[in-house]
């Protein structure tokens, strides 16, 4: 109990510190999130007063071991959760539900199985009342950002796991997002699959204006594709640290990438604190 | 011998073209030991004529029933009595199976209620609905809504809970509310779950319309059956026997089997080969 109230007093001061609000795009406000566990009737504390500010066109990377709550914050910034302390702000105003202005690419992708690619792409812009002909339009557009041209009337079944995920990163840029949350969304993927869908991914956010909160449990996923990275403690999950990666995006492949001394550096001391939080999943040499 | 083996030969030949001719052989050939063995009891002379005719006997009443009484009229009675009450037991069992399915406290308080209604059964409410509304069509169709409402309700509400979570939390994502998540993701889930309940309860549906129509009608399949009894007409009560099951099995393998594997194929469950 002391404990927590230690936390507490740390949180204070570390909200003193931060910039104002409307510098950030996305602000955790000393957010914990507590649920009853559905078999043993618990009260389990999940975040324990996270804070944390995410800027601006920033792809903001997300780092846990695994079962730590990673998911759980991307699902409170979506608004389908809500704190049971603190609070979130995104673009300046609460959290209070789910809306159109933060999309969000699940593990599993939840596409409807009785839509087509092109019905799933432009479900966004169906459920606005925008009309079929600039909704097929703009899905086309999308649909072919993410290479899927001539699948627009396959249904889901009929595509594998990677090219799933695409058409469920199509769905979400198509509905013109602010933010754009990704929970691990190559985690299924093969690991080939998943580095080309990490290039592509940082290819599209480069073009559009786009933040993105992006969960993985991956090391390697995580120092590919952010300007920073925060790693979170295990369970309750508070904020370890956030490390910025300051190899320039024009020099991230995953061909020059392997051999680049900054990457080799950043993965041993990200993997070293992995290690030191208890995930022994978090291998150097696994892409996913 | 040979020319036996020609039309074997041909008949084979013929069924290897035509897939649905195969599969109407498929469906009737459990039917020719039936008809088989109810020719040899017959032969046998178990019972009398009158009480067991031959099964020759029945294409003949059949042919008597079209010309000379109207058979066709009383068929198509019948069958808008069914349609009539299996389109509102449809539209009832998804509509209540719709709200006990997307709210956790009309499922607490229905559920019993529902159950209750379900084991009292439409032949016990027959005399009340009698009561109430009168020897007519309307009280027929209410009695076939009854029995088609329950396992459309129970398929509804079981589809509509099997839909993953994380279908309706991506509608909300994109901006969507309650009326988006039930028609983008939850109906539509639940969209085989409801047909199959449907089959089934005009599967119970058309027995419940032929006895209602023993006890109510003036007019119908289930009618001419009953007044056969009184003449002792059996090859009339064989042919009505015929007429409804066969007017099922079409119904059932030419509109509702199709539709519901194509619901479940475009959904992306694996078809299970009936």
């Amino acid at each position: 109990m002391a404990d927590s109230r230690a936390i507490h007093r740390h949180d204070h001061t570390a909200r003193e510190a931060v910039l104002p609000e409307d510098a950030a795009k996305i602000l955790f406000d000393g957010v914990t999130f507590e649920y009853i566990d559905a078999q043993t009737g618990e009260r389990l504390r999940a975040i324990d007063g996270l804070t944390a500010q995410i800027r601006e066109n920033e792809f903001f990377c997300i780092l846990g071991p695994s079962g730590c709550g990673k998911s759980t914050l991307l699902y409170l910034v979506a608004g389908l959760l809500k704190p049971t302390q603190g609070k979130i702000l995104v673009g300046g105003r609460v959290v209070k539900g789910p809306g159109a202005d933060r999309g969000l690419v699940f593990q599993e992708y939840a596409l409807l199985p009785w839509r087509t690619v092109r019905e799933n792409v432009a479900l966004g812009l169906k459920i606005r009342g925008v009309s079929r002909e600039e909704r097929d339009a703009v899905a086309r557009r999308f649909i072919h950002l993410v290479g899927l041209d001539g699948f627009e009337r396959k249904y889901p079944h009929e595509l594998s796991g990677g090219m799933r995920q695409r058409v469920a990163v199509a769905r979400t840029l198509a509905n013109s997002p602010d933010v754009m949350l990704m929970d691990e969304p190559f985690a299924a993927v093969d690991a080939q699959t998943r580095a080309v869908l990490q290039e592509e991914l940082t290819r599209i956010w480069a073009q559009s204006r786009l933040t993105v909160v992006f969960v993985t449990h991956n090391v390697d996923e995580a120092i590919f594709l952010g300007d920073r990275v925060l790693i979170m403690t295990p369970r309750p999950a508070r904020v370890h640290s956030v490390i910025p990666i300051d190899i320039p995006r024009e020099e991230r492949s995953w061909a020059h990438l392997d051999r680049d001394p900054r990457f080799a550096a950043l993965r041993g001391r990200i993997g070293d604190v992995m290690r030191n939080l208890g995930d022994g999943s978090a291998s150097n040499h696994d892409r996913g | 011998m040979t020319a036996a083996s020609a039309v074997y030969y041909r008949l084979a030949m013929g069924l290897a073209e035509r897939p649905w001719l195969a599969a109407l052989f498929r469906n009737l050939g459990p039917f020719v030991p039936l008809i088989a063995a109810w020719q040899i009891v017959v032969l046998l002379r178990i019972w009398p004529r009158s009480f067991l005719p031959a099964p020759a006997a029945v294409p003949q009443a059949f042919a008597f029933l079209v010309t000379e009484s109207d058979l066709p009229g009383q068929v198509l009675r019948t069958i808008y009595r069914v349609t009539a009450g299996g389109l509102a037991g449809l539209g009832l069992g998804v509509l209540l199976g719709a709200m006990v399915g997307t709210s956790r406290g009309l499922h607490e308080a229905l559920r019993g209620l529902i159950d209750y209604l379900q084991a009292v059964g439409e032949i016990g409410w027959l005399p009340l609905f009698i009561i109430w509304s009168g020897f007519n069509d309307r009280t027929i169709i209410l009695t076939v809504a009854y029995t088609v409402f329950f396992p459309v309700f129970f398929g509804t509400m079981a589809g509509i809970l099997a839909v993953p979570r994380t279908l309706a939390n991506s509608v909300l994502t994109l901006g969507g509310g309650r009326r988006h998540v039930l028609w983008e993701v939850l109906l539509p889930g639940a969209l085989p779950a409801i047909i199959t309940g449907f089959r089934v309860g005009m599967g119970f549906g058309w027995r419940t319309v032929i006895l209602a129509e023993m006890l109510i009608a003036q007019l119908g399949l289930g009618v001419m059956m009953f007044e056969a009894r009184s003449f002792f007409r059996v090859d009339w009560i064989l042919v009505g026997m015929v007429v409804a099951g066969v007017l099922w099995l079409v119904t059932d393998r030419f509109v509702l089997l199709p539709l519901e594997s194509k619901t479940i194929q475009r959904w992306g469950v694996q078809v299970v080969e009936r």
